[in-house]
């Protein structure tokens, strides 16, 4: 029979992630709840109040072993579990979402995968090989210089016009090769078994039932 | 997976970098790094200094220019504008009486500031930077340790740091906290240059702890305010909240 007592290596090594990454995750809410704007004391607490909602999913994660630490970082993996803790509560809020990075996340992430912590390992690894990708450091990647630059202005929000100036091109030019870009690097995840679009499927639906 | 999706995993990518940077300890021990904070702290303040001399000397070769060429487009006599005590006499030969001044004092010119092209000012930025402790903070390792923040602001309607009251800055500091359930809290408010600022955490806690007069000291209960550590041209206010 599987104990409930927790194991007090993982809470020692608990308490050490989070004395390491605390302040980014209050700093991270404090961002989002504000929108980077006005500041008040409600907005203090909302903030404490989903970074603590975080740790929570964090803990259970770990505890279940949905987190595989060789897919992503500790740091890639709260924040993966931040940013859905961050969309959950949006769509509980009924209001829209002021995220920024991603405005179009409830088509994105349904409710019922938003509630899967699962989908928060997938979302880390997602992340993972794509900052490698970005930065050069995945070998097996097939992206040159000129891809690089396009990846890191999409990044930073770049306009195609922006892009356009960075390549020295036509900004009817940039656009076919972002789109190009965009679909090698979606084909490289699936490659890598990461394709967030099927589990978003698999979510929608339901498994058959045993007989 | 579409373009959009993958758009979106690409600002989080971003995102991201910016959740590690917060992360990162930007705390530094109030007192076993004394000197280097006095160091820095002296290093940047020649260096701003440095900035305001050549901004000073910009701004009057531009007055001088703008000047000698109005008075060498209109024949009209011309008092110049100066800065050092220094007179300038125009070498254009006017058809009227021209006035000559020595030894002026600093003044605008006023007879030809209409004529004038209109000269750039150097902007005012405010600048907010806040120092955080726990009780035991920000971190069990290093008890006399601060946690720094520090944050561009827009307090409304151009009002600078002098126009604030007390409570605004600690409204403020409350949001930009980088350590859980702050017991002790120091806000400086700073308004001036862009130039004069703190560049970087640790400018910002050099001045901070200058300012608090903590040298020598990690304790802000001890500490003596001293208006002698901020760059020149920049305004401050300090204020301090605690449990």
């Amino acid at each position: 029979m599987k104990q409930n007592q927790p194991d007090p290596a993982n809470e020692s090594a608990l308490a050490e992630l989070h004395e390491r990454f605390a302040p980014g995750l209050l700093r991270f809410f404090q961002r989002k709840v504000s929108g980077g704007g006005v500041s008040s004391q409600t907005y203090g607490d909302r903030a404490d109040e989903l970074a603590q909602r975080t740790w929570i999913e964090f803990w259970k994660a770990l505890q279940s072993g949905s987190y595989d630490p060789t897919r992503a970082k500790h740091s890639t993996f709260l924040y993966a579990v931040a940013s859905i803790i961050w969309l959950r509560s949006v769509r509980e809020e009924g209001r829209n979402s002021r995220i920024g990075v991603l405005p179009d996340s409830d088509e994105w992430l349904p409710a019922s995968q938003a509630d899967d912590p699962s989908h928060a390992a997938d979302l880390a690894s997602a992340i993972e090989v794509i900052r490698r990708v970005v930065a050069g450091a995945e070998p097996t990647a097939p992206f040159g210089d000129d891809d690089r630059v396009i990846l890191c202005a999409v990044a930073d929000d770049c306009s195609e016009r922006e892009i356009a100036a960075k390549l020295g091109v036509s900004p009817s030019t940039a656009h076919e090769r972002k789109r190009a870009v965009l679909a090698r690097i979606a084909d490289f995840l699936r490659g890598k078994g990461i394709d967030l679009s099927q589990n978003r499927r698999a979510q929608e639906i339901p498994p058959a039932k045993n007989q | 997976m579409n373009e959009q999706e993958i758009e979106q995993l690409l600002k989080m990518s971003r995102e991201l970098e910016q959740f590690e940077r917060d992360c990162e300890p930007r705390v530094v021990a109030g007192d076993d790094r004394t000197a280097i904070l006095l160091n820095n702290l002296a290093v940047a303040r020649a260096k701003s200094a440095a900035r305001m001399r050549w901004a000073s000397v910009a701004i009057a070769a531009c007055l001088v220019i703008a000047v000698i060429a109005k008075m060498q487009s209109t024949p009209t006599p011309i008092v110049a504008p100066v800065t050092d005590n220094v007179a300038i006499e125009s070498t254009h030969q006017p058809t009227t009486e021209v006035q000559v001044v020595q030894s002026l004092p600093v003044v605008p010119a006023v007879s030809v500031t209409e004529e004038v092209p209109e000269l750039k000012t150097i902007p005012n930025v405010q600048v907010v930077v806040a120092l955080y402790r726990t009780d035991s903070s920000p971190t069990e390792r290093c008890p006399e340790c601060w946690c720094v923040a520090r944050w561009s602001a827009d307090w409304g309607e151009g009002r600078s740091v002098n126009e604030l009251q007390d409570h605004e800055l600690v409204d403020d500091s409350m949001m930009h906290s980088c350590v859980i359930d702050p017991k002790h809290v120091v806000v400086i408010g700073l308004s001036g240059p862009a130039s004069s600022m703190p560049k970087n955490d640790q400018q910002a806690l050099d001045m901070s702890l200058c300012l608090m007069g903590l040298q020598g000291s990690a304790s802000p209960q001890a500490s003596v305010e001293n208006p002698n550590c901020t760059p020149v041209g920049l305004d401050y206010c300090l204020t301090t909240w605690g449990k």
